[in-house]
């Protein structure tokens, strides 16, 4: 094989590989670790001032860096998750809004 | 250039490109000592779970969805979700939604518009929450979930883990940032998922519409739809064949009419419920049950009702009693019409094991239409060309109930849809989150997100099975959350080969990887360092 031809498959091997590594590496498991002891000091926080209403989301409305804006999404616009149980022992489940809690009776019986 | 080299530099960029990069997704958990995620109460391991407390059990589930989610979608910017149990009230499993929305940030791809925080920070390759959690989850310490991860969940139980995949599912954007009550977009600012999704009757996208339109839209049940191309690729490819209840004569009405299904009686078939439908008629007893059409007593027709099919009304009493009354006078099936405007029908509950005909329900208006052109001639059919829960396009139907549901509305798949998907708002034990996530990723790339069209990747070495098909089966996704599991609980190397070995030989049994990749799975297994400490 000529010198030159392995200097360009070479380089395009490297050039693949950088391409492969560019992506940033996963994060250990330390990493992740660490990650969510930092986070969760500031969860805390978020979490208790959450807005529940669009007009209480409204006042967090803020311009973020580059030109663009940013908004707490209140918890009314969130999904809640229930349950329904069937006569016949099965369950489904069904989402209603953040604020009020899912019917609790199954399917309508009548 | 020497032809084979140039085939060999191809095939190994090829291969490298396949083995993109996924998201690092981490449960930031919020409960104290204790409680939640770390109570401490034994539990017994169950199947793909090896947790020996409830809590650890949780946070192997939360870890399990965190890793399938992350393995799927493509990200350098890391999510952090809150997660917590907590007490939520009765038959409340849970609640997520993203924290932030953004707007014009670098890259994105339409301007003026909402995008959750994950995929504003994925797009735009920054921490925009500023080291915030991107979503929040929380979810009830009343229920009884079921922690395994193998998809057969008991009949009476819910998989955890297919509420988790769905509430992360919403965090991540499967969502609009709209009021359908009120029509209005989150400050006046419409939002990437209301991009795509379009009104068949108006023909207009919900970005074009004014509020009064938007808040018509949002009550058009069956009619409005998500018009993503990838949505509508994976609907062609996952939903099956439109199955309906159909008005045959008169012809003046003939056509399709949506249905609820009952808890009670026999299964809606084809075969089943094909015939004339007859209204059935009982006395009217003004203190209880005041109309001669709501089946609430022994029919007085029942030489006309018997050997068709009977259609009375809701209210009174119960709809099982309906479904005994009408099976009592000879009908081989029954139709109870609405007597509320809503739409879709409602679900028929009650129990009875004596009733063994089929039930199904309709509209108050299409009841009212029905019983006025009896006798009517009407059965379940198949139409091949069209797709269950699709548009004639094949488009994706959104779920718009009337009235508007809260929460629900506009963020969910129709629950008109066959095969179930993850993302309707009803969800149920024939899902099976850890393998088939429909057209959810689908739906989640017409919005922005980059999804990992590459192969799984384990201790840094290529399976060569895929993470997602077009059609939302996410095996390879699976096979790195669970070898990460594997890594994560296993005391070493041995142990963690040996499951591993078992894990290979369950997908093969399966007929979800092939030979090669099943060897491919075990050598890349056999490339891992250390575990990491449980």
């Amino acid at each position: 094989m000529k010198k030159a031809t392995l200097v360009v498959a070479g380089a395009m091997l490297a050039a693949v590989s950088m391409g492969a590594s560019a992506a940033k590496p996963a994060m250990s498991h330390q990493e992740k670790q660490d990650f969510a002891a930092k986070a969760q000091k500031k969860a805390t926080a978020l979490r208790a001032t959450q807005p529940r209403t669009e007009g209480q989301a409204r006042a967090t409305l803020k311009g973020v860096a580059g030109g663009g804006m940013a908004i707490r999404v209140p918890t009314e616009l969130w999904t809640t998750l229930g349950v329904q149980h069937e006569a016949n022992g099965a369950v489904r489940m069904t989402e209603a809004d953040g604020t009020s809690a899912p019917s609790p009776e199954g399917l309508p019986n009548e | 250039m020497n032809k084979k080299l140039l085939a060999l530099s191809m095939a190994i960029g090829t291969a490298l490109c396949g083995m993109a990069n996924a998201t690092d997704i981490v449960p930031v958990y919020a409960d104290a000592a204790g409680q939640g995620y770390f109570d401490p109460t034994p539990a017994a391991p169950l199947p793909g779970n090896p947790g020996t407390t409830v809590g650890e059990q949780r946070r192997i589930v939360a870890q399990f969805a965190a890793d399938l989610w992350g393995t799927i979608l493509q990200s350098d910017q890391p999510i952090g979700i809150g997660a917590r149990f907590t007490p939520l009230g009765p038959n409340v499993l849970g609640s997520a939604g993203a924290t932030f929305v953004f707007s014009n940030f670098p890259n994105a791809g339409v301007p003026n518009t909402w995008y959750s925080a994950a995929l504003a920070e994925s797009l735009s390759n920054q921490d925009l929450t500023e080291g915030e959690i991107e979503i929040d989850s929380n979810f009830s310490t009343d229920f009884a979930f079921y922690y395994g991860l193998d998809g057969t969940t008991p009949a009476g139980q819910i998989s955890l883990l297919d509420v988790v995949m769905h509430e992360f599912g919403h965090g991540l954007g499967f969502q609009n940032f709209e009021n359908e009550a009120a029509g209005t977009f989150l400050a006046g600012v419409q939002d990437i998922y209301s991009v795509y999704t379009f009104d068949n009757t108006q023909s207009l996208f919900w970005t074009q519409m004014s509020v009064p339109q938007r808040q018509a839209s949002a009550l058009n049940y069956g009619n409005v739809v998500f018009t993503g191309a990838n949505a509508v690729s994976g609907a062609g490819l996952v939903l099956g064949p439109r199955t309906g209840f159909r008005v045959i004569a008169p012809a003046g009405i003939a056509g399709e009419y949506n249905y609820g299904t009952a808890s009670f009686g026999a299964p809606v078939t084809l075969s089943n419920f094909n015939g004339t439908v007859v209204v059935g008629l009982d006395p009217a007893i003004p203190t209880t049950s005041p109309t001669t059409t709501d089946g609430c007593s022994p029919f007085t027709n029942a030489a006309q009702v018997a050997g068709n099919i009977a259609i009375v009304d809701r209210g009174s009493c119960g709809f099982a009693v309906k479904a005994a009354n009408a099976q009592a006078a000879g009908a081989i099936g029954v139709i109870i019409a609405n007597n509320a405007p809503a739409n879709p029908p409602p679900g028929l509950g009650g129990s009875d094991p004596t009733v063994t005909i089929p039930a199904i329900s309709v509209t108050q208006a299409d009841g009212a239409l029905i019983k006025a052109n009896t006798p009517a001639q009407v059965g379940f059919v198949v139409d091949p060309t069209h797709l269950q829960g699709a548009d004639n396009a094949g488009r994706p139907r959104l779920y718009m109930p009337q009235p508007v549901a809260p929460g629900s509305s506009g963020s969910h798949y129709d629950t008109a849809m066959s095969p179930n998907a993850l993302m309707e708002p009803a969800i149920n034990d024939s899902l099976n989150a850890a393998l088939n996530l429909d057209i959810t990723p689908n739906l989640l790339k017409d919005t922005g997100w980059h999804v990992n069209t590459g192969t799984a990747v384990i201790n840094g070495c290529n399976t060569e099975v895929k993470v997602v098909t077009d059609a939302g089966i996410i095996t390879g996704a699976n096979v790195v959350a669970t070898s990460n599991l594997i890594a994560s609980t296993s005391a070493n190397k041995d142990q963690y080969m040996s499951r591993m070995e078992s894990y290979r030989d369950n997908l093969l049994a399966l007929g979800l990887i092939s030979g090669r990749q099943g060897g491919k799975i075990m050598s890349c297994a056999a490339k891992i360092g250390k575990t990491p400490k449980r």
